[in-house]
């Protein structure tokens, strides 16, 4: 499937006035079980095109760009912050009049899963989750190496720059207004922000700065969520992902609850290089039924 | 005012997993105010504005988790996005939907994330009018990252010194009175106590955390901010040292600013020192 055939597969929904490119493979009268998927980055909803139409046999399935991906737009007023990710999620379910699913959240997108259990745990939204199945299915080298990630963290430049444009963003509110002129350095700010945005590889650092700095903010909150949440949770990881490891060190740490459990992705199957085997794996863990019934399928082709 | 009596006039309820220690003056008739208030306080900051208040108003001020009697976890960082939910969780359990807000600093900043969840969740909650004190959303406003970085320092600096002893903390708060007498040193041994209470100076430990959370915020609660319909109000001391950072014109910007009161002969901490003209001009406001 290319990406022109799979943006025709999709629909564009306005979230906060702006377009947010989502799949749905359903419709409200549609009587399946409803799955949610959060992808993570640098993935866009195009990388799970070999699972979906799998999926959809089974269940509605709703996954959407984050802002800035894929074919979703990139708000003016907006610099990758998974809370406001979070936010769009539920904005958005709530506009498709979601009621009752099962999320499976992936890579980055994990965070925005743990953030919205909290919130349910915080009994401010309105569904009924009813299991977090928390992966990991991209490869991206860049994100397994070590020491990548130590060098971002440690570039105080990359950090000024998000700083500055920030800011420039900031001042957007007041476009408009006299005073608006009197910041300096608009269009060389515009330029940094649309080079950045431009080139995958520069996006991820600011992707990157946000992820790390909210995971500094919030990791207490993030860990909390799936450490008080009555409704199960299944957590995926790989010996071969750093990221991952770490994450789930502090989880077995933390947890004693029957509801989480640990699955370990012994072979470290990716979306990449084996969906289908990826999915069958996930799908042992999160729903028994339709896994057999895929599975004596599959024999018989 | 002691410590007991004050702690006496506190209702507790457990939130979220937190004891949440509160003033609630009753009488559900009458218009709700909530006031949240700034870092390193508590709601004994208003303590003799209540009286005043509450002949208009049902008078609804928490203890942020942290603060004042309220509980206060020592070895992680309680989130602005966490004390949003508590106050609105608070706030349903007391089955309040309409209120005005009085707020300062820290306080503003939990007021953001607080309307963006009532946003986000379409909940029915809805807002009459919002009074700012001094050096409200100075952050979130201000668009030059050295202004910002300073106050960030400022502010750091500031509580890392007056969490140290009780002369310190003395010498700070007076420090900002335009009248130091107006202040008694039984109140300021109460404030103390209270900031002592259950280990809470670790709570100053997080100071540093806030401007963060701000900075990366801020993007989210601008927005908020300028969709916001809420008739706004700045009660201001004409002699407070920090009227630098109370950027009220680039605030005027965004919010709806009614009206700005300036109190004469008052420093930073207006409830303490000016209580009479406070509820004065919060008084006339009623519609």
């Amino acid at each position: 499937m290319t990406s022109t055939e799979w943006k025709s597969y999709g629909k564009f929904i306005k979230v906060k006035d702006n377009n947010l490119f989502v799949i749905d493979t359903g419709d409200d009268f549609s009587n399946k079980e409803t799955l949610v998927i959060i992808n993570g980055f640098p993935t866009t909803s195009y990388d799970y095109h070999k699972i979906i139409p799998l999926l959809s046999e089974y269940y509605r399935v709703i996954i959407h760009d984050h802002f800035g991906f894929g074919f979703s737009d990139l708000p003016d007023t907006y610099c990758y912050s998974l809370i406001d990710q979070a936010n769009v999620c539920v904005e958005l379910w709530k506009t498709l009049k979601l009621k009752r699913f099962t999320i499976l959240s992936d890579g980055f997108g994990n965070n925005i899963g743990k953030e919205i259990l909290y919130r349910k745990n915080s009994h401010l939204i309105p569904f009924d989750i009813k299991k977090l199945i928390i992966s990991n299915s991209s490869n991206y080298e860049k994100y397994l190496d070590i020491s990548t990630i130590s060098a971002l963290i440690k570039n105080n430049k990359l950090v000024k720059y998000k700083e500055i444009i920030m800011n420039y963003k900031e001042q957007l509110f007041y476009e408009g207004s006299n005073d608006y002129d009197k910041y300096k350095d608009k269009s060389k700010i515009k330029d940094i922000w649309t080079r950045f945005n431009s080139k995958q590889g520069q996006k991820d650092i600011l992707v990157l700065c946000s992820y790390n700095e909210e995971s500094f903010l919030y990791c207490h909150r993030w860990l909390h969520a799936v450490k008080e949440t009555k409704i199960p949770v299944k957590i995926f990881w790989r010996k071969d992902n750093v990221e991952n490891i770490k994450n789930i060190l502090l989880h077995v740490a933390s947890n004693t609850h029957e509801n989480v459990e640990i699955v370990e992705n012994s072979k470290c199957f990716t979306l990449e290089t084996n969906a289908i085997q990826w999915i069958m794996m996930v799908l042992k863990e999160m729903d028994k039924n339709v896994y057999n019934h895929l599975k004596t399928a599959q024999k018989t082709y | 005012m002691n410590f007991l009596n004050w702690s006496n006039q506190h209702q507790k309820k457990s939130i979220l997993g937190q004891q949440i220690s509160y003033i609630d003056t009753g009488e559900s008739d009458k218009d709700t105010l909530l006031i949240i208030h700034g870092f390193g306080s508590s709601s004994y900051d208003y303590h003799k504005v209540i009286n005043g208040l509450k002949e208009n108003y049902r008078v609804i001020i928490p203890d942020l988790v942290g603060f004042g009697l309220s509980s206060k976890p020592t070895n992680f960082y309680f989130s602005m996005v966490n004390q949003a939910e508590i106050l609105i969780n608070l706030l349903v359990d007391l089955k309040v939907n309409h209120i005005s807000i009085i707020t300062q600093g820290f306080g503003s900043s939990v007021m953001c994330e607080f309307l963006n969840v009532i946003e986000t969740n379409s909940l029915d909650i809805h807002i009459k009018n919002i009074f700012l004190s001094n050096v409200s959303l100075y952050l979130e406003v201000n668009v030059s990252s050295e202004k910002q970085e300073e106050f960030s320092k400022l502010t750091a600096t500031v509580f890392m010194k007056l969490s140290n002893s009780y002369g310190l903390f003395k010498k700070y708060l007076l420090q900002h009175c335009y009248d130091p007498s107006l202040i008694s040193e039984a109140e300021l041994k109460t404030s103390w106590e209270l900031l002592k209470y259950n280990d809470g100076l670790k709570t100053f430990n997080f100071a540093s955390y806030w401007s963060l959370e701000i900075q990366n915020s801020s993007l989210r609660w601008l927005k908020v901010l300028k969709n916001l319909k809420t008739n706004t109000y700045f009660i201001l001391g004409d002699t407070d040292k920090y009227s630098d950072y109370s950027n009220i014109e680039d605030t005027k910007k965004l919010l709806q600013v009614k009206e700005t009161y300036v109190i004469p002969n008052c420093g930073y901490f207006v409830s303490l020192e000016r209580p009479k003209e406070y509820v004065k001009i919060i008084k006339e406001l009623i519609v």
